[in-house]
């Protein structure tokens, strides 16, 4: 229960980090752009991986956008760090079997995700 | 804008007590609208993202979700979502949209295989379930009793779980419904720990097919984070709900919201075109 506890914290403060964000560049896109959505070229994300669209932030060049990409970053990393947090439990409590499931997923999902394609 | 955000929202509380992932909702809703097929897709894995972060908060504090056994499905949907995603950057948006409306027919039958029972009784351990420790137990509120419970056939769970992986990452979905169909039917997980630790695998399965997803350019910010926020007010919503609702009421309003999504993608893609 211990780890459960302490995942579900981290999942809520990831979550509401996000929502936080962006409800922020929602509203600052409502009141700038209006009610419609765009698919143009300012809001797709052309990013090599995950680490450049998260290096990219600074540079981007509305506030709403900025919130929108803190808020999408935020949300994305929340799982990853449930599993980084849970593959550091189960290497303090020794235990191999779920060390080695756990460092499989935290492997696959940092090549895929901090790796340029 | 605010229109993706309240029907998110409704998506979310909708997904989030059913286990089917508010984005199987939200995206054909978005498609008829006009949305291209592949950018919904997208950014409905943010969606998904949203919640299950949203809805895990709560259910891993109340003890309901089994964390090894996600653990260990997890090495496989990843590897499916990765397979997925890839799949829906290379074909048709049309294919996609056909997909999604079998994948959606395909869960209701599935559905109507998997659990009405609380808790099996009796499970014999398959060796490897045994070794991995995939067992425990929760308090049902609505039975009033500590439930426990072992899982087994673990190698055939996991393996099943590629596909509910791909699924998920090719249509921008939880897959819910197949994660919760091998769970029970496989794994032989009651129906509530079965709902939450697949609350919990959509997280982490949708990330991997959103890294594919945004290395790609088919995520739109202004589209993901309305669709992210609503889900994930709805998910919270749903989880302090679902401990007090029969699953059989869960799984009549399952079948209600699998039906309609699948009928608007296939009127999409045959009689508008996508």
């Amino acid at each position: 229960m211990e780890l459960e506890r302490a995942l579900g914290f981290l999942m809520l403060a990831g979550t509401l980090v996000s929502l936080a964000s962006m409800a922020l560049g929602i509203s600052l896109y409502v009141l700038r752009e209006g009610e419609q959505v765009s698919v143009s070229d300012q809001w797709v994300v052309r990013s090599n991986s995950f680490l450049e669209f998260v290096a990219g932030i600074g540079s981007t060049g509305s506030a709403a956008a900025l919130l929108m990409r803190l808020g999408v970053a935020a949300l994305m990393l929340t799982p990853y760090s449930r599993a980084v947090v849970s593959l550091i439990y189960f290497a303090r409590r020794r235990d191999l079997k779920f060390v080695a499931i756990t460092g499989l997923v935290v492997t696959v999902l940092s090549m895929l995700l901090f790796m340029p394609t | 804008m605010l229109e993706v955000v309240l029907v998110s929202t409704l998506a979310g509380l909708l997904g989030s007590l059913t286990g089917l992932g508010g984005a199987s909702v939200t995206i054909p809703f978005l498609v008829l609208l006009g949305v291209p097929v592949k950018h919904a897709v997208a950014s409905g894995l943010i969606s998904v993202i949203a919640t299950s972060s949203g809805s895990s908060s709560s259910f891993l504090r109340e003890g309901v979700t089994s964390l090894k056994a996600a653990m260990f499905l997890e090495c496989f949907t990843i590897t499916g979502a990765i397979l997925g995603a890839l799949l829906t950057v290379n074909v048709s948006s049309t294919a996609v949209a056909l997909s999604f409306s079998a994948v959606m027919i395909l869960s209701l039958l599935l559905t109507r295989l998997t659990g009405s029972h609380q808790g099996p009784e009796g499970v014999r351990q398959d060796r490897v379930s045994a070794w991995l420790g995939l067992e425990g137990s929760y308090f049902d509120a609505s039975l009033g009793r500590e439930v426990r419970y072992r899982l087994t056939n673990a190698v055939y769970g996991g393996l099943a779980m590629v596909w509910a992986g791909a699924v998920a990452g090719m249509l921008g979905i939880g897959a819910g419904a197949f994660k919760v169909a091998i769970h029970e039917l496989v794994l032989r997980m009651p129906t509530k720990v079965s709902t939450s630790t697949s609350n919990l695998i959509m997280g982490m399965t949708a990330l991997a097919g959103a890294g594919v997803y945004v290395a790609s350019g088919l995520m739109v910010l202004d589209l993901a984070a309305p669709m992210a926020l609503g889900t994930t007010l709805g998910s919270i919503a749903g989880s302090s709900l679902l401990t007090r609702i029969r699953d059989v009421n869960l799984r009549r309003l399952y079948f209600v919201l699998a039906g309609v999504s699948a009928a608007v993608m296939l009127y999409r893609a045959l009689v508008l075109g996508v």
